[in-house]
């Protein structure tokens, strides 16, 4: 008994948190998921310098990902 | 001390440490150059394939587009300049790797997947592995592009391409320098490259009142696209409209471009066509055979297709162009 | 589980489509954003379509026009308001242009008519009342073989939905459904006959008799049942968890209801809804993940009774709920000797017996599949009104 529902646990559990995957890649992969339209543009043109603040936060928020780039070389003297 | 020198571009810029292209989107970290914005666009649409413009690859399908942050012009009059001359810190990007971007594609009837509105050149790598994934399954790739790119990268990118719209800003290298601030040389290469890949060319002028648009800008820019790409190359005359830094140019005077429609029908190009301007004939296509009209254009939307297997309905001459 | 537990539940659920109905009725209602190409330049545009598919508003945003556009524009813009994808939409045949504006009134046109051609939903093909029927004739021969006791004509409804639901229209029940309606996405009856079909026919069923729908149409259940027939009764390994994991387990399906629901609602979209492993089995359309959590859930099904249903599915959980509240229910007569044989048939462990061996059915679990109905040796389990239940 005590085997089959540690056995049983563990696939309830790995069944969870594949559903929770499944949810965050629909959510975070299709265009407009965020509630945004679906046609993701840039936004229109109000001639606002963009505020420090905002950048600042963006940067923290993204995090960006670096790729290998192609086509470059060493410049070192 | 470790610096990288970027090479997939003329501008060849000399990056430091922590430092960024000019693009804005290729970085040098512990002496390595990397791609910030790989599998990371800012904009994704479903367009048209016409609107970029593409009038001989597929008319009336939907295109799945793309673009990342950045880009390595910085024309004056850019339409996109909130994405374009922006490091992509400042851009909402989604995360769509390759195989996500050809699954949205299939998702959304799109028969060829874009690569657009910025410049693909700085998304290189993302661009590249896009278009071998989606050219293995059945989609098109075609690319919107200035062409401000070196040889050897472009080269494997018409690889796995099938067409590329090149936006041939100027024939004067001080026109390139003050409106976009690059050179005129390497994009007349690139399009030399790609017409001898084989890959479909399409090219675009935008026609810039006082700054492109005499008689002899528009002649030397015909003449040139008829003897290094071909009669048969369409050619697209795009009308300005003001915009970012050039708000105070009036809109391209309708009369300009007609004339340069009529200069490239009289030099004897078999297709040209103006850009932004509804209800115009020259949105249509027209045999160069036996002059009837085969397809038909509202704005965007394909009103008429007379293409029966690639060749004209009425008399079965060949027309150049990927039909399906 | 106690009764008052899952009325709260239901309660809270109910709750949370309220807040939801309220939450996007204030969100902007998506405009599509359109260029039109104007005589002085690129405008930028807003047009927002209702479900039927009419325009309910087109906004100018940003323009280069004169001002004597400008004073005729408004009345220009209204002759578009209520228009469809059947409209032409041609200057001078359904629309007149601003006098003096040609150029920039047909570029706004043909903006909004392309834009309306790429956006329409399908237009329906055939008559709506087929589907309605055929749906209404399943639920009938579901509902006739509980009645009857019937597993032979129980099994006929199980096969017809699989074929019906399942493979013919890849339409069944489904969580997406449910919080489509909660986002006020409802399609017109036309268009999606089996939209209304499938949800009324559940509730009202279920309101009835119990989760009919669960137990004698559910495609995805008829393949999880036929599944478990493949392994001998007494393999190991699908020997019974402890009574108590199992009943705590169960509570699963009601976190994933809310969590999904919720996800939706605050998102405005339903992307978190599409985690479904039937949605991924009959319409092909699904992640790598997707897949994986498919055939986990077909595994799953070969060893232990109905998994998915028991544990995981956001729509039995809905159905739960709402069969707490049915007006009939199984129930034993003064003749039950507490036996306990209903309790030990019972293939989703509904059926709890109390200190005196007496047994309760549990209208949550219990999937009006009439096993035990047809078990009992003295006939004294019957389906009766809830209100003649005694204590």
């Amino acid at each position: 008994m005590k085997k089959n529902n540690a056995l049983f646990l563990a696939l309830a559990g790995i069944s969870v948190v594949l559903i929770g995957a499944i949810m965050a890649d629909n959510i975070t992969s299709m265009p407009g998921s965020y509630g945004e339209p679906a046609a993701v543009t840039a936004p229109p043109n109000t001639g606002d310098t963009r505020a420090t603040e905002a950048v600042r936060q963006k940067f923290t928020r993204l995090g960006l990902v670096l790729h290998e780039g192609k086509y470059w070389k060493n410049a070192d003297e | 001390m470790n610096k990288v020198e970027c090479q997939l571009c003329p501008r060849h810029c000399l990056i430091e440490e922590g430092g960024r292209g000019d693009c804005r989107v290729r970085t040098n970290v512990g002496g390595k150059l990397f791609s910030l914005v790989y599998g990371d666009p800012c904009t994704v649409h479903v367009d048209p394939i016409e609107k970029k413009p593409f009038f001989h690859v597929v008319p009336g399908s939907q295109a799945f587009s793309i673009a990342t942050a950045g880009c390595n012009l910085h024309c004056r009059y850019c339409q996109n300049w909130q994405i374009s001359q922006v490091p992509p810190e400042e851009t909402r990007n989604m995360q769509m790797p390759p195989e996500d971007v050809v699954r949205h594609a299939k998702n959304n009837g799109c028969r060829s997947i874009a690569y657009t509105y910025s410049d693909p050149v700085v998304f290189y790598e993302y661009t590249y592995d896009t278009c071998a994934l989606a050219k293995d399954q059945g989609l098109l790739n075609v690319l919107v592009t200035a062409a401000y790119i070196e040889q050897k990268p472009l080269r494997e990118l018409c690889k796995v391409s099938h067409a590329i719209k090149v936006d041939l800003k100027g024939m004067t290298n001080t026109f390139y320098q003050k409106m976009s601030g690059a050179t005129l040389q390497p994009v007349l290469d690139a399009i030399v490259t790609i017409k001898k890949s084989g890959v479909w060319l399409e090219i675009c002028n935008l026609v810039v009142p006082t700054w492109n648009d005499s008689d002899q800008d528009l002649l030397t820019l015909i003449r040139w696209v008829k003897n290094n790409c071909g009669k048969d190359t369409p050619l697209h005359f795009s009308r300005f409209s003001p915009m970012y830094q050039l708000n105070d140019l009036p809109p391209t005077p309708l009369a300009t471009l007609n004339r340069a429609w009529e200069m490239a029908k009289a030099e004897g190009m078999s297709f040209p066509y103006l850009g932004n301007i509804p209800e115009h004939p020259a949105d249509n296509t027209y045999c160069p055979y036996d002059g009837k009209l085969i397809i038909g254009r509202r704005g965007y939307e394909v009103t008429e297709n007379h293409i029966k297997d690639g060749k004209c309905e009425y008399c079965n001459n060949v027309i150049p162009g990927i039909w399906s | 589980m106690k009764k008052n537990f899952y009325i709260i539940l239901a309660g809270l659920f109910i709750l949370l489509l309220a807040w939801g109905a309220h939450h996007n009725s204030t969100l902007p209602s998506s405009p599509a954003s359109l260029i039109a190409q104007g005589y002085g330049g690129p405008m930028e545009m807003a047009m927002t379509v209702s479900d039927r598919g009419a325009i309910t508003e087109l906004r100018v945003l940003r323009h280069n026009e004169t001002s004597s556009f400008i004073g005729n524009l408004d009345g220009f813009l209204r002759q578009f308001i209520g228009r469809t994808r059947e409209d032409s939409f041609i200057v001078g045949k359904d629309i007149d242009a601003i006098s003096g504006a040609t150029i920039t009134s047909t570029a706004i046109t043909t903006a909004v008519r392309q834009k309306m051609k790429t956006s329409a939903p399908p237009v329906p093909r055939s008559s709506p009342w087929l589907p309605f029927s055929i749906t209404l004739g399943l639920f009938l021969i579901a509902i006739t073989a509980f009645l009857r006791r019937d597993n032979a004509l129980r099994w006929a409804a199980l096969t017809g939905g699989f074929v019906y639901f399942g493979i013919l229209t890849h339409t069944m029940l489904s969580i997406i459904q449910v919080v489509q309606a909660g986002l006020g996405h409802i399609p017109a009856f036309t268009v999606s006959p089996l939209w209304w079909a499938l949800i009324l026919f559940t509730f009202i069923s279920t309101l009835l008799i119990g989760r009919i729908y669960c137990g004698s149409l559910c495609p995805f259940a008829s393949i999880q049942e036929v599944l478990f027939q493949l392994t001998p009764h007494k393999h190991p390994l699908k020997e019974r968890v402890t009574p108590h994991v199992d009943r705590k387990t169960r509570l699963i399906k009601y976190g994933l209801l809310f969590t999904v629901t919720a996800l939706c609602l605050i998102l405005g979209n339903a992307s978190a809804a599409n985690i479904e492993p039937f949605v991924t089995l009959f319409t092909g359309y699904g992640s790598k993940l997707a897949l994986i959590l498919l055939t986990l859930m077909l595994i799953m099904a070969v060893f232990n009774f109905r998994f998915w249903c028991k544990y995981l599915c956001p729509v039995g959980a809905l159905t739960s709920l709402t069969a707490v509240f049915s007006i009939n229910k199984i129930r034993p007569t003064k003749d039950c000797t507490a036996c306990g044989i209903c309790s030990n048939v019972c293939p989703t462990q509904a059926i709890n017996t109390d200190a005196s061996g007496v047994p309760d059915v549990d209208p949550a679990e219990c999937i009006s599949c009439a096993k035990c109905l047809r078990a009992c040796p003295q006939h004294a389990l019957i389906f009766g009104r809830r209100c003649h239940e005694k204590k």
